[in-house]
């Protein structure tokens, strides 16, 4: 997936408040070698302007140059691009140095000691632009983190919202139970409870992880309000091994499972079935959610936000350590979730 | 008024034949659990109202619809849904209407009246504006006026004969009154055209062979004798038996 431009840690060098941030942390430098008590270069006044001057231009030219690289900049590991953009400093100070040394002997200004090596000269200016730019760079990522961080936040959140009960499957479900009232007034008591558990668990907004035991419950309420609706066409075959109590993220599995029977059983006119195994393996836990599918047609539409919500969540839960395969077979789906040991 | 009631929930079925049976005044000449059982339904049972329901296996409802408004005395269709779509949103200040489940009886009594006092000229215009970006699945052919649908998948070729098309699927040929220009549109994913007058399923491509005057013929999977390639066309397919 490339990356979108707002993810990049690299700021737009080309805005108003970069340029100026930037400009104003070369001036500070600048200012700091003027009052620091050993100053050799900028003696005087009239130096330190002729020293703001130089040091401006040099913080344009490599601004400009930063942002023309950005669009390659971005596309490298952080390493690379930090390592190539500082490279870039370099050179450009440095060359900005080596012309500053020959406008001062062709203007005679003397804003630097005469005698001064022109080479050493532009290594030094180098230099002090590369530490310079390596503590923006630093600043800029730390920053750029930080957004990520709480943007990933927000997304979690969300991303908790929308895996709440699709309003289809409420209204499906009403309907329903409207049927179900006059000629099977037992069967409609218990798809009131059921739905009542699932929409408990889906308004909850507090935000306390619920446990495994509770999800695998919420699924097989919303799969005996499902067989309500579908009839002799929705089969379930669900195996659990003796699980160890553990938390997990709320409304994880239910919406795969709503995904299976939405883009899997629904569409097929007989119908089929969906398999669930939930399997303890040392303290990791593997579940397999395995649905037929129709072998030719549309791609599923809609089933890719959920799957990918569920990425995030388990992502955002886990940082990584659990993990969710998909397998999508020419005739069949099949969801495989690993959680890690908690 | 003779209704068929469409939908792949027998409960939604069942609930909405009770209602019916409350309100009176109508039939129910057939259920159908799927959107193809519902044209051949419909058709078979002279139906004069269909209550459909939008998602179905098979085929939807837009689809059946579509198809049902090329009869030569169209149903009244009443469109059932579980939630708000947007593809309705047409429907709404038409003749048809539609109803938003759970039903409620005064508003289904309600969409009935207005389907005693439809008339056929009206759902043709309306089907017209249906959205139908989407991929038909079947192909409606009218044999001796009676509806006949062919499964898109089945399709071997589409033969363009003077003002009609000849379909040539597994089951043997049907004429419509379609230009092979909208076919291949709409079905560009899964026909490629081989000949000025002719579109071939991708699928059925068994090979290209070329005779000793020149002409390249396509061999097609399923039907008994190839298919002539134009020049123009050839260059195309060439590349796509390639990437087969």
């Amino acid at each position: 997936m490339r990356p979108r431009d707002e993810d990049s840690w690299l700021p737009q060098f080309c805005t108003v408040p970069v340029a100026l941030s930037t400009m104003m942390l070369a001036q500070v430098v600048l200012v700091f070698v003027y009052i620091a008590p050993t100053g050799r270069w900028l003696a005087s006044p009239i130096t330190l302007a002729v020293g703001t001057v130089f040091t401006q231009w040099v913080c344009v030219c490599n601004l400009a140059l930063l942002c023309a690289a950005r669009s390659w900049l971005r596309r490298m590991p952080t390493a690379l691009a930090a390592t190539l953009g500082l490279g870039a400093i370099a050179c450009v100070s440095a060359a900005g140095g080596l012309i500053a040394v020959w406008f001062d002997a062709i203007l005679a200004l003397h804003a630097i000691p005469d005698g001064t090596d022109p080479l050493s000269f532009a290594l030094s200016i180098a230099g002090m632009a590369v530490l310079v730019g390596a503590a923006a760079f630093r600043y800029y990522y730390v920053t750029a983190q930080w957004r990520r961080g709480v943007a990933a936040n927000a997304r979690a959140q969300f991303d908790a919202l929308q895996a709440r009960i699709r309003p289809h499957f409420l209204f499906n479900s009403m309907n329903t139970i409207a049927g179900l009232i006059r000629t099977r007034p037992a069967d409609a008591e218990a798809a009131v409870e059921d739905l009542s558990d699932l929409f408990r668990a889906a308004l909850r907004d507090d935000e306390r992880p619920s446990t495994l035991e509770d999800e695998i419950d919420l699924v097989s309420r919303y799969l005996s309000i499902e067989r309500l609706r579908l009839g002799e066409r929705l089969r379930v075959h669900i195996e659990i091994d003796p699980l160890q109590p553990r938390e997990m993220p709320s409304l994880l599995l239910q919406p795969l499972v709503e995904n299976a029977v939405l883009h899997g059983i629904q569409p097929l006119q007989r119908g089929g079935e969906i398999r669930i195994a939930i399997k303890q393996i040392d303290a990791a836990v593997r579940i397999e959610i395995h649905n037929p599918r129709l072998p030719i047609g549309p791609a599923s539409r809609g089933s890719g936000t959920a799957l990918d919500n569920v990425r995030r969540r388990l992502d955002f839960h886990y940082g990584g350590s659990a993990h969710m395969e998909v397998d999508r077979g020419p005739d069949y789906y099949r969801v495989i979730i690993m959680l890690p040991a908690p | 008024m003779r209704v068929l009631i469409a939908d792949d929930e027998p409960l939604a079925r069942d609930r909405i034949a009770t209602l019916l049976a409350e309100i009176g005044g109508t039939e129910v000449v057939a259920m159908a659990s799927d959107g193809r059982e519902a044209i051949v339904l419909c058709e078979e049972r002279q139906a004069e109202c269909v209550l459909l329901d939008i998602s179905m296996p098979v085929m939807d409802g837009l689809e059946v619809a579509r198809h049902l408004s090329s009869l030569l005395q169209p149903p009244a269709v009443v469109f059932c849904t579980a939630y708000d779509d947007h593809a309705l949103a047409a429907f709404e200040a038409s003749a048809v209407d539609y109803l938003v489940k759970p039903v409620r009886k005064e508003r289904l009594a309600a969409a009935l009246d207005r389907a005693r006092r439809f008339t056929g000229e009206r759902f043709r215009e309306v089907a017209e504006h249906l959205p139908n970006q989407q991929r038909r699945t079947h192909i409606c052919a009218r044999i001796r006026g009676n509806l006949k649908l062919v499964p898109v998948d089945e399709v071997l070729y589409f033969l363009a004969e003077d003002k009609y098309v000849v379909v040539h699927w597994t089951g043997g040929e049907v004429l419509i009154e379609e230009s092979l220009r909208a076919l291949e549109d709409e079905f560009s994913e899964k026909f490629v055209r081989i000949h000025r007058n002719c579109l071939l399923a991708i699928e059925r491509i068994g090979g290209l062979q070329r005779v000793p005057d020149g002409r390249v013929f396509a061999d097609v999977r399923g039907a008994s004798a190839p298919l002539e390639v134009s020049r123009r066309n050839l260059p195309a397919l060439r590349k796509l038996v390639r990437e087969i």
